[in-house]
């Protein structure tokens, strides 16, 4: 899976989760960007992610994300 | 209506909340405050949604509750600022476990169940005690089993003190009129306990479940608040051919339909069987078939299979005639509103013609297995019930007799000749202890005879049966040669200055229009006379199903004295009312 295909799938994955039609993922995005992007919603749209790409983060993984570049990069080693 | 377990259902909730604010407000508003031991924005979030599904418009307040029962304790607080109608507490087992590991000792560890639950009796009580109404969440069972299958023996693990803790809450909820329990233990292990509870959700975030289990968590919260509020189902209409037995019974012969003996027989037994335990629980049953009367009921007395027989049915339908016409003859035969009526039948068809000319109908989509009809009804949550009472167990045969009774109508020449054959008795008296719980359940079932819908909890109408120098209390039981209705009318009345001004009166509509009602207004004046009271002030206040009695003071020669559109003021004078005669004989002490 490309990096492009993961975050056109994380977009919507992103305006789901954090109610804002007009967000699009970039690698270098990070959660002070978004309004609705604190803790709760992080891991409703981790486990969207999770759901939608057929794996399962680690905790330490969850707790490691700093930005969604390591989120792709995550996805891109673990979903086939 | 099988339960979408993945995140789609849960982010479309969360859609249909956001999408709420004001554009709702035609809906009767609920007001719901939530307190919970662990994150509760994405449930409060979902509940909303919840609510808006059962026909409310949800306002709802998350308590600060995680730190402490600070706001509970507190009377000016912002919770009771807020006036919840309902406070739903919800428990996470997560922080059950936190305290269970705490404890040290043995002795600690056997007693935390008890401690644990004094401590959320206490806040219940104070909640209770403030007026709301509390549904309270038990525990889910932990993953956790330090002692294997041994756990479930010794009190000295978490499983076991979890399954304590989850049953002296339910004693304790049982006695107590104004809670009702929300069983997360059965969600959780419907869906599988590894599932629901997601550890790193827990650890990151301090949530009660995973998010996609957040949904069922939520609606079953919101039935049993919407089931409070009177919103109940009282009867199944079901077809027959290949929904209580296998093929059609008109083609196939009654030897010819499966029903018992193989594998695919017993399921539909099996079915029966649940049906059965239904009505046993208060359910009205009826039949709604395609098919010639005699040969549906030749199976249902003669087939040797058959579980539910004919006398489990209050009515019998079964004609050619299509099948809305035929539940709208039975909802009128039986006093009953549309949307206290569960259609069950396995053909698309006619599910989907019920649907369309009679919306306000619960119409469950069956599967296409006789095997899955148990699971798939319990999964549309429609049979939440908020009490049970001797009355349940016999309502089926009650509304039996009703139907024997409209048949026999039609033999005499005028309504008086009818009346009179009936040999009615009425017992009307103050509320007696033993019929609070039937009282406080008619007042939450009364939609159309229902002056103010007040929606008087038990414990409001046991304030008004004790008070007996500044209330009034009339209950009413009927019986009549075909049998006894029961209890059917309430009137909690309170005693201001020098009248009698009726707080909540309810009626069965079972029982109208055949003197009843006289006898109930001639006890009021008989009583406010006994007290040396002047008059007695009645208000009507508009429901969307009360309109049946809008007229009522009217009709007994009340003056309106104030009417502000939705709220009517009548008033008649002790001296200025006679009594009325009727065919009823009143029992007397």
């Amino acid at each position: 899976m490309t990096e492009t295909e993961i975050l056109s799938k994380l977009t919507g994955i992103f305006r789901d989760v954090f109610d804002d039609e007009t967000l699009v993922a970039r690698p270098e995005m990070t959660a002070h960007e978004v309004d609705r992007w604190d803790s709760l919603s992080h891991m409703d749209m981790i486990l969207l992610v999770e759901e939608a790409f057929g794996i399962r983060f680690r905790t330490r993984e969850i707790v490691d994300l700093m930005n969604v570049g390591d989120l792709v990069r995550l996805i891109g080693i673990r979903a086939h | 209506m099988t339960i979408l377990l993945d995140n789609s259902n849960y982010t479309r909730m969360l859609r249909i909340a956001r999408g709420l604010e004001g554009n709702q407000r035609h809906l009767p508003e609920l007001r719901l405050a939530i307190l919970a031991d662990h994150a509760s924005q994405q449930l409060s979030c979902v509940l909303k949604a919840a609510l808006f599904e059962q026909g409310y418009f949800p306002t709802i307040y998350e308590a600060d509750y995680a730190t402490g029962p600070m706001e509970v304790y507190n009377p000016s607080s912002k919770l009771y600022q807020f006036g919840p109608d309902v406070a739903f507490l919800s428990l996470a087992v997560q922080k059950y476990r936190d305290r269970f590991l705490a404890e040290v000792t043995p002795k600690g560890r056997e007693t935390l169940p008890d401690a644990y639950l004094a401590e959320t009796l206490g806040v219940i009580d104070a909640l209770c005690h403030a007026g709301c109404s509390v549904i309270v969440s038990n525990l889910a069972l932990p993953i956790e089993r330090m002692f294997g299958n041994y756990s479930a023996l010794t009190g000295q693990s978490l499983y076991s003190s979890v399954l304590r803790f989850n049953s002296i809450l339910a004693e304790a909820i049982a006695v107590r009129k104004a809670c009702q329990l929300n069983d997360v233990m059965y969600l959780a292990n419907r869906f599988g306990v590894e599932s629901f509870l997601d550890e790193r959700l827990w650890l990151a975030s301090k949530s009660l479940c995973a998010s996609k289990f957040l949904p069922e968590v939520a609606r079953s919260v919101a039935r049993t608040a919407a089931a409070r509020k009177g919103k109940t189902t009282k009867c199944l209409v079901l077809d027959l051919d290949n929904t209580l037995w296998g093929g059609v019974v008109g083609d196939d012969g009654k030897e010819g339909i499966c029903l018992g003996g193989d594998a695919y027989g017993e399921a539909f037994q099996q079915f029966q069987r649940y049906i059965l335990s239904l009505k046993q629980r208060g359910y009205i049953l009826a039949v709604c078939s395609k098919n010639e009367a005699e040969t549906a009921l030749d199976c249902c007395r003669n087939h040797p299979e058959m579980i539910l027989r004919e006398e489990d049915f209050a009515i019998f339908v079964a004609n050619w005639d299509d099948k809305a016409t035929n539940i709208k003859y039975i909802t009128r035969t039986l006093n009953l509103g549309l949307d206290s009526i569960v259609f069950i039948d396995d053909s698309p068809f006619e599910r989907n013609l019920v649907r369309a000319a009679l919306p306000a109908v619960a119409v469950p989509e069956m599967p296409d297995d006789v095997a899955d009809y148990v699971r798939v009804l319990e999964n549309s949550g429609l049979f939440e019930a908020i009490g049970y009472t001797d009355d349940d167990y016999h309502r089926n045969q009650t509304y039996r007799e009703e139907a024997l009774r409209r048949t026999e109508q039609l033999k005499y020449n005028s309504v008086d000749d009818y009346l009179n054959s009936l040999e009615m008795i009425i017992d009307c008296g103050p509320f007696k202890a033993e019929q609070l719980p039937r009282i406080a359940q008619l007042i939450q079932r009364s939609n159309q005879f229902n002056l103010r819908t007040q929606r008087f909890s038990e414990a409001d109408c046991e304030r008004y049966m004790l008070d007996t120098s500044g209330c009034v209390t009339l209950s009413a039981r009927l019986q009549d040669r075909f049998g006894d209705y029961g209890l059917i009318s309430a009137i909690c009345c309170e005693i201001q200055e020098r009248w009698l001004a009726v707080r909540e009166f309810v009626m069965s509509c079972r029982v109208l229009k055949r003197g009843v009602e006289e006898c109930l207004i001639n006890n009021l004046f008989n009583e406010a006379r006994k007290r040396g009271l002047v008059g007695v002030v009645g208000e009507y206040i508009k429901s969307s199903k009360n309109a049946m009695v809008k007229d009522f003071y009217n009709d007994f020669g009340f003056d309106l004295v104030r009417n502000d559109g939705l709220r009517q003021v009548w008033y008649l004078d002790v001296e200025r009312y006679e009594l009325k005669q009727t065919s009823i004989r009143e029992m007397s002490e």
